[in-house]
């Protein structure tokens, strides 16, 4: 059974679909709420995975596969997750609206997503970039890893130096992009020079 | 590797992009290494579409597992199944599932028609199906939601597929007549006119 047909049964409510979500998400994203959340104590990361699997299965009519795939947009959960325990716990962090997956509410509401820098409809040319360029500003930019994760994620011998390259230059490609087109040049300084 | 298009390489494997991706990453000359960190891009908004195998290779990346211990494996199984309960027993049409909130909050037709500023007789109709939802003023829709329910996933839901119920399926508005054509698209403008008022009360309450 693929993705979709799991999907589709946890939206009719089969109890099995969803405990095999469950069985899905869970090792991996705690894996990673432990690259972005290793100030937490282990009960607030755990915590953090409860309230991501079981709010997004909640939302899961909301899941637009064409925007992403279902394990990025859970990811989004966990960081908004992580944000929120942070922020209960006195620290001075702001909930950032980005960290959820908007884009449904946008379909369901109409309402603008809270982003006033970009036109309604537009997206971010970063499809303009190389392979690599997008994989090291999702993981650092959206998914929330440092360097040394990307790398250690990445693999085979790539240094913590390498991703740092890397993202500095890729940026600097977007900038480009962003400063060639008139669509977008007003928001070349959303990347520091 | 700079094709920018996911498309255009044809059926290769996240597994054999990972290892390009490496290769550029391990020939990244690092002599005019910068020593400062990047900033993120903290204001990029959430409209954000990276290329279909860049999304397939951060989920590979991304993929290392742990061993969920049990307990929490326990505590999120049993929270999860509660969910897959409540949405079996809530599927279906938004005015069955206000018709059993309302039986089980112990609450008449005629109560909550008095609520929400309706004739008793529009609630029953309303609730027997005997009249469309979507040819309802949203308002009243809103308010009996507002009255029996919060806005939720389910609730959301059920509003959608009872505004379908009623509309063209797509094959056949290919083959309808002009005159059939805003049925379609009222149901849009009609569940997005209820979400839109449902938010007012709920703003209006919390005020």
């Amino acid at each position: 059974m693929d993705l979709d047909e799991l999907l589709d049964a946890a939206r009719e409510g089969e109890s099995w679909a969803g405990l095999a979500l469950v069985t899905q998400l869970m090792p991996t994203l705690l894996s990673y709420v432990k690259d972005i959340a290793g100030d937490l104590s282990t009960a607030d990361q755990e915590d953090s995975i409860e309230r991501a699997i079981t709010r997004s299965i909640d939302s899961i009519e909301r899941y637009d596969a064409q925007r992403a795939s279902f394990p990025t947009w859970v990811r989004g959960y966990v960081r908004y997750a992580v944000a929120d325990i942070r922020r209960a716990k006195g620290g001075d962090v702001a909930l950032d609206e980005a960290h959820l997956p908007q884009w449904l509410e946008e379909v369901n509401s109409g309402e603008p997503s809270g982003d006033s820098s970009l036109p309604e409809g537009l997206t971010w040319p970063l499809l303009e970039l190389p392979v690599t360029d997008q994989v090291i500003i999702a993981l650092r930019d959206f998914e929330g890893l440092n360097y040394e994760q990307c790398a250690r994620r990445i693999g085979g011998g790539v240094t913590e130096g390498a991703c740092r390259v890397r993202h500095h230059r890729a940026l600097g490609r977007l900038r480009a992009i962003l400063e060639g087109d008139p669509t977008y040049q007003h928001l070349t300084g959303a990347i520091q020079p | 590797m700079t094709t920018s298009d996911p498309k255009a390489r044809g059926p290769e494997s996240a597994t054999s992009l990972l290892d390009e991706v490496r290769r550029e990453l391990l020939a990244e000359n690092l002599t005019d290494q910068t020593s400062t960190e990047e900033a993120p891009l903290r204001d990029l908004p959430s409209r954000v579409r990276f290329g279909e195998m860049v999304n397939e290779l951060v989920d590979e990346i991304l993929m290392s597992a742990d061993a969920a211990p049990p307990e929490l494996r326990r505590s999120v199984a049993t929270k999860v199944d509660l969910i897959m309960t409540r949405r079996r027993q809530r599927s279906g049409l938004l005015e069955r599932l206000l018709r059993s909130s309302r039986l089980e909050k112990r609450r008449t037709v005629s109560d909550v028609a008095t609520s929400i500023g309706v004739d008793e007789t529009v609630l029953a109709a309303l609730e027997d199906g005997l009249q469309e939802l979507r040819a309802t003023d949203p308002q009243i829709v809103a308010s009996w939601i507002f009255e029996l329910e919060h806005l939720d996933a389910h609730v959301e839901a059920a509003l959608w597929r009872s505004a379908q119920t009623t509309a063209l399926p797509q094959a056949e508005l290919a083959m309808a007549g002009e005159e059939d054509r805003p049925k379609l698209a009222t149901s849009d403008t009609f569940v997005k006119g209820v979400i839109e008022r449902l938010r007012e009360l709920a703003q209006t309450k919390n005020a």
